[in-house]
């Protein structure tokens, strides 16, 4: 069963739609977890580590138990089921008993009846630690003589991809370029930092309010830790003041629900401030990537050899899923037929690296575009068209060796980028410097990103359709709205299939009571597999109404046609030959039947899987091209990105605001993460603390940025629909710095492009300005 | 806990609220009044979420005691419009698209209610930013803003 | 201290606020746009028993131009400097600092008091109340002394201020019409940024092109207290400022200062920026002097 839409009668999908929640947003009405206000509520706070790695020798809470206003403190004592958390592997500790592995570790919980005193009490909860030589550096960690951060070694996973015969390659190429790039550890900087509720309901039950990316899997955490059937635990994870993959895994849910037990039924609030967020938060991975890269005289790729080293720090998350995708893209999309891709995800004591927007795609991408447009600059080709020379085409052979069935935009997107007005005009736009000592260059780069789990991962969506009086309909799909505007996506969708007016949708998102387990936000996934699975409830609901008009009509079912979202009798009939879907919903309500259907959708996969690597390939593909224009300052090193033009492969647009938002958005991410951002940890204490020393852009560094998407349907798509959430932040960052290099002459592998890194890279060369 | 009786308007209505005069007016709002439009994200005047309009200007209300405003005037994003009552800068930021989690969002449209209530001109993107330039936002990168706040400008010049 | 003990007195004038501060007998502190002192409270770095509410003194917040200079009251805001047209002509580099602290939030709040008694060492508005030769009239109970903000300064975030003194005018000298300013300012950004480096200069200029009659340069953020650079000033007045020649004192910035390495910058860094700030100055202020 499926819903076939004609392209051109296409009434919502691909035009430019209000955001359903838009209204309340504007208005401030809306309230996120982090509003509401509860009668008799009690506050808790979480005691951090003092120390980046230390063994905990005592933890006495007496002191802080006793202070006036202190409802109860908690450690890992007071863990009913599993201490631990984690996406793929829990090796982090709720609460730590034995070691403390980084400045985030929390060591005891406490409730109080302000915030004030339960900080307070914090202060009051002595801790005895024996300080230990914190573990900085991968490439140290991985070596014999580290510490043992955890009891399976410091390597958490290593992925490895070989192809062809990269010796034999490298012997015969014409040009070889090897260079090796340093990227930061970029925060997500979520505006609403992390927090929300727990609390006991009279029943018994536990309700846990906190914004996160997967309710049904942070119901699982939570169950694991108090060893609690789930089905006792309702989360409601939306709306989120922003996500990123930074709620992506746990972060306050389990300690709100430890509190809950022990505060008397009294509702318990958590709030981080912006410093604990900034050291208890996950954050992206920083690599060293050293890649080295072969051509042809004629610009034909032909071999590359990467190793690449992700830092963790104390825990996995999802460190091995990063690493993972990160060599997957780490040859961009292109064929190499020779490749050596060798990637370590290795603990250390520097924070917690997790989930972030583009996953481990970002880190290499930078290598891969620097060395082509290294190569490209030693043959003198057009940075264009060596990319479009190298590029696969759907049905053609990626660098991991196998077939690419799906939607491939890439040569179409450097096609848009070659006969874009900056690019063409590039000249003019570089001639005129706002100042004379400084200086503008251009950058273009290309990239890729994975689409869904990848293979050998389950990867699946459901989505409910409920029929509701007056003819409207409530569409259900856990998947939580980050921002990024899926719950409009998803009443596009159903508006596009059960022929309605988007006003009459109504969506409910992040609830593990009103809707069914539909996986993560994460993955650039959900417009995919949300809108495949509405795709998917959508004719039941379509059955449900026709099979009901027809029991009125008191007619064969197949007499029955849906047109104009009315259904008609196509045969005389006693009475209106003609109903509304109100007039179904009163039917089915006098008749007490049910009104709610339910679809489910598998994610397709590759054909086999890439070695031993877990998730590897993936199936479908998202492809963008970037061009910037930038304009550096030869006296001081500060570098102005002026104009950007962003061209994405998303498969069909389904909301062109909602596309237009995400592609705006990631070119500022990623100019964020190319030029300003980084969480700076020495010897594993934080110095970065809030946004006085967290670098973002703002207002004032925004370029002009166009968007060109380029709609390369792909079939197992919503209407032809792929995914967009990441890979609109990714090529910017080389093609800034990229253009960086056509402006000064400079490059610059260390990440972020700071003015003091412009500069001194500057002086290095002699070119600062002179007059 | 040092309890005082404090006295000032928000949003065209006199407030009385009884608190310690230390507390920043933004938590005063949140918990005390239930206005929870003002939102908290560094809490140290660097991002404009908690932004306030006092006495005719946008300040950062986590930044403001309480204490502070007795008798003051203020304006919070509550006071400028409601769903069903929107401001036409409302209406111009779902029309560009310019709020996407939404949690910045509050506290931009009162910067930009403030610095188009206080010109005289359609703005240019430049002069916007500049308006904007203590309101960090995460998700948009904004652009619509930017379009938004001129279009609300555009309207409220050529058509007044 | 707690924050919820904390009590706040608003007195109705100056002559009350320095009365309270005389007598009290618990510790205060004063607070005015709080852009500061409300961080610190928070950070539990300076919580005093009493804040004093001095932000609603309207007998302090002025600009005007008196004989003997522009007079400004120290809760003058950001934005009141900022947006002043008579600062905007008369003391450029004043209402260009103004304009480059913080963002439009921070400026409303913000007072020039304030910015001049923390003492920061990256304050954006005392270099530039260097190079306008400020002085400030600092009072207490027992009576007022008019000190030179050079004199005021002993370190970053010390002054030589009493304990019940404050300060109640600044006098600043405007501009000749001979005279250009400017304020340039390094930060990790655009916007809403800590200087890194931060230098205002004064020009008197002479009838020929380019000829300087004299000058005054104070860097920030490149010592543990703002500090003039007088090498450099000396050799404003050697000879034309040819593009050269700026680079010439641009490079003997260099021996001026003796910045730290922080999270922000290296000393490193720092200390080529001072150079390069003042090289990128002083050819901004000749293309102002030549478009005049």
């Amino acid at each position: 069963m499926s819903v076939q839409v004609e392209p051109k009668k296409l009434k919502w999908v691909g035009q430019r739609v209000r955001r359903k929640d838009g209204p309340e947003k504007v208005t401030g009405s809306l309230k996120y977890m982090t509003d509401y206000q509860f009668e008799n509520m009690v506050w808790g706070r979480v005691l951090r580590s003092r120390y980046p790695y230390a063994r905990i020798k005592r933890i006495d809470t007496s002191k802080a138990k006793a202070y006036p206003g202190v409802i109860c403190v908690l450690t890992h004592e007071d863990v009913p089921g599993f201490n631990g958390f984690g996406i793929v592997i829990p090796d982090q500790p709720v609460l730590c008993h034995d070691y403390v592995r980084c400045m985030g570790d929390a060591v005891a919980l406490v409730a109080a009846e302000t915030e004030e005193i339960a900080e307070e009490a914090l202060q009051l909860i002595e801790v005895d630690y024996e300080v230990l030589e914190p573990v900085t550096d991968p490439e140290e960690a991985i070596k014999d003589s580290a510490p043992k951060l955890h009891p399976s070694g410091n390597i958490h996973s290593r992925v490895h991809v070989k192809n062809g015969d990269v010796k034999k390659a490298f012997a015969e190429a014409d040009v070889i370029v090897e260079n090796t790039y340093y990227s930061p550890r970029q925060m997500h900087a979520f505006i609403e930092t992390e927090g929300g509720w727990g609390i006991l309901e009279e029943d018994g039950s536990l309700t846990i309010r906190c914004p996160g990316q997967y309710a049904f899997r942070d119901r699982l955490q939570i169950a694991r830790v108090l060893a609690w059937n789930p089905e006792r635990i309702r989360v409601i994870s939306n709306p989120i003041g922003g996500g990123f993959g930074g709620k992506d895994e746990i972060t306050v849910q389990i300690y709100l629900a430890l509190l809950a037990l022990h505060t008397g039924g009294r509702p318990v609030k958590i709030h981080y401030k912006r410093e604990e967020s900034v050291i208890a938060g996950i954050k992206r991975h920083p690599f060293k990537v050293t890649m080295k890269t072969a051509a042809k005289k004629d610009g034909t790729l032909v071999a590359n050899k990467v190793v690449a080293f992700g830092d963790t720090g104390a825990y996995a998350s999802l460190g091995g899923a990063v690493i993972s995708l990160a060599i997957e893209h780490s040859c961009g999309p292109y064929y190499i037929p020779n490749v050596d891709l060798e990637g370590y995800c290795v603990y250390t004591n520097n924070g917690i690296a997790g989930a972030f927007r583009g996953f481990g795609v970002n880190q290499v991408c930078l290598a891969i575009e620097q060395n082509i447009d290294m190569i490209a600059e030693k043959l003198g080709m057009d940075p264009i068209e060596i990319r479009k020379k190298n590029v696969y085409h759907q049905g053609g052979l990626s660098s991991m060796g196998h077939r690419v069935t799906t939607s491939v935009g890439t040569w179409k997107t450097l096609d848009a980028a070659e006969n874009c007005e900056l690019w063409k005009n590039r000249e003019k736009y570089k001639a005129n410097p706002s100042e004379p000592w400084k200086k503008r260059g251009i950058g273009v780069a290309t990239s890729f990103h994975g689409i869904g789990m990848g293979f050998g991962l389950p990867d699946y969506g459901a989505a409910t359709i409920e029929l509701l009086p007056g003819g409207r309909f409530l569409v259900g799909v856990c998947s939580e709205d980050i921002g990024q505007g899926n719950g409009t996506v998803f009443a596009i969708v159903a508006a596009e299939a059960l022929q309605c007016h988007i006003d009459d949708i109504d969506v409910i998102q992040g609830d593990t009571r009103r809707t069914i387990d539909s996986g993560t936000v994460s993955a650039s996934r959900s417009t995919y597999v949300g809108g495949n699975s509405v795709l998917a409830a959508a004719p039941f609901m379509i059955k449900l109404l026709k099979s009901t008009a027809a029991e009125i009509f008191k007619i064969d079912v197949d007499l029955v046609e849906l047109r104009d979202g009315k259904l008609w009798a196509k045969v005389p009939v006693e009475g209106k030959n003609v109903l509304t879907y109100a007039d179904i919903y009163q039917y089915l309500y006098e008749h007490r039947r049910e009104t709610k259907v339910e679809g489910h959708f598998m994610v397709p996969k590759a054909e086999k899987q890439i070695g031993n690597n877990v998730g590897m390939p993936h199936h479908v593909y998202g492809y963008q091209t970037h061009v910037v224009l930038v304009e550096v300052d030869t006296l001081t090193g500060e570098t102005e990105v002026l104009r950007v033009v962003s061209i994405p492969d998303c498969g069909k647009v389904i909301n062109l605001q909602g596309l237009e938002g995400q592609a705006e958005g990631g070119a500022v991410m990623g100019m964020g993460y190319t030029l300003y951002e980084d969480t700076i940890i020495e010897r594993g204490i934080f110095k970065t603390t809030n946004f006085t020393n967290y670098i973002l852009p703002t207002f004032k560094e925004t370029p002009i940025i166009e968007t060109i998407p380029i709609e390369e349907a792909e079939k197992t798509g919503p209407f032809g629909a792929k995914g967009i959430g990441e890979v609109v932040m990714i090529p910017i960052i080389a093609a800034i710095v990229q253009a960086i290099y056509d402006a000064t002459g400079v490059r610059i592998n260390h990440l972020p492009a700071t003015p003091e890194r412009v500069y001194k890279a500057m002086k290095e060369q002699g070119v600062i300005y002179r007059g | 806990m040092n309890l005082k009786e404090i006295s000032f308007t928000v949003n065209g209505q006199s407030v009385c609220v009884f608190t310690y005069p230390a507390k920043p007016l933004l938590d005063v709002l949140r918990e005390e009044l239930n206005l929870t439009g003002s939102k908290e994200c560094c809490g140290k005047g660097e991002c404009g979420s908690c932004s306030v309009i006092l006495d005719g200007e946008v300040v950062c209300s986590c930044l403001v005691l309480v204490g502070q405003v007795e008798g003051k005037d203020i304006k919070t994003i509550e006071g400028i419009g409601d769903p069903d009552h929107l401001d036409p800068l409302q209406e111009a930021f779902l029309d560009c698209g310019a709020t996407q989690c939404g949690y910045c969002t509050p506290g931009i449209i009162v910067a930009a209610r403030a610095y188009l209530d206080r010109i005289q001109h359609i703005p240019t993107h430049e002069e916007i930013k500049d308006a904007l330039a203590g309101n960090l936002c995460r998700c948009t990168g904004y652009t619509k803003i930017i379009q938004a706040v001129k279009k609300a400008a555009e309207q409220q010049f050529i058509l007044r | 201290m707690r924050v919820s003990e904390i009590e706040l007195v608003s007195p109705k004038s100056v002559i009350e606020c320095l009365s309270y501060m005389a007598e009290s007998d618990r510790t205060v502190r004063l607070i005015a746009g709080g852009t500061d002192a409300v961080v610190q409270m928070k950070e539990g770095k300076g919580r005093p028993e009493v804040w004093i509410n001095i932000k609603g003194l309207k007998e302090l917040r002025y600009i005007r131009e008196e004989a003997d200079g522009i007079h400004l009251g120290p809760l003058t805001t950001h934005t009141d400097i900022a947006r002043s047209n008579l600062l905007k002509s008369r003391a450029e580099a004043l209402a260009e600092a103004s304009w480059q602290v913080g963002a439009e939030q921070i400026r409303n709040m913000g007072t020039i008091g304030g910015n001049i008694v923390t003492a920061s060492p990256a304050g954006d508005t005392i270099p530039a109340l260097y190079v306008l030769d400020a002085e400030l009239e600092l009072q207490s109970l027992t009576g007022k002394r008019r000190i030179k903000i050079e004199d005021f300064f002993l370190g970053p975030r010390r002054t030589v201020l009493q304990k019940d003194e404050m300060i109640t005018d600044i006098i600043i000298q405007p501009q000749k019409p001979n005279e250009i300013s400017i304020f340039q300012k390094l930060g990790p950004r655009r916007a809403q940024a800590i200087s890194i480096v931060n230098v205002a200069v004064k020009l008197a200029m002479g009838t020929e092109p380019r000829q300087c009659l004299d000058g005054k340069i104070a860097f920030g953020s490149v010592a543990p207290t703002v500090i003039r650079a007088k090498k450099c000033e000396a050799m404003l007045k050697l000879g034309t400022l040819t593009d050269e020649m700026i680079r010439q004192i641009g490079k003997t910035a260099w021996k001026e200062v003796s910045p730290i390495s922080d999270i922000r910058a290296s000393a490193e860094y720092r200390r080529d920026m001072a150079g390069a700030l003042l090289e990128r100055g002083l050819y901004r202020l000749m293309k102002r002097w030549e478009s005049r």
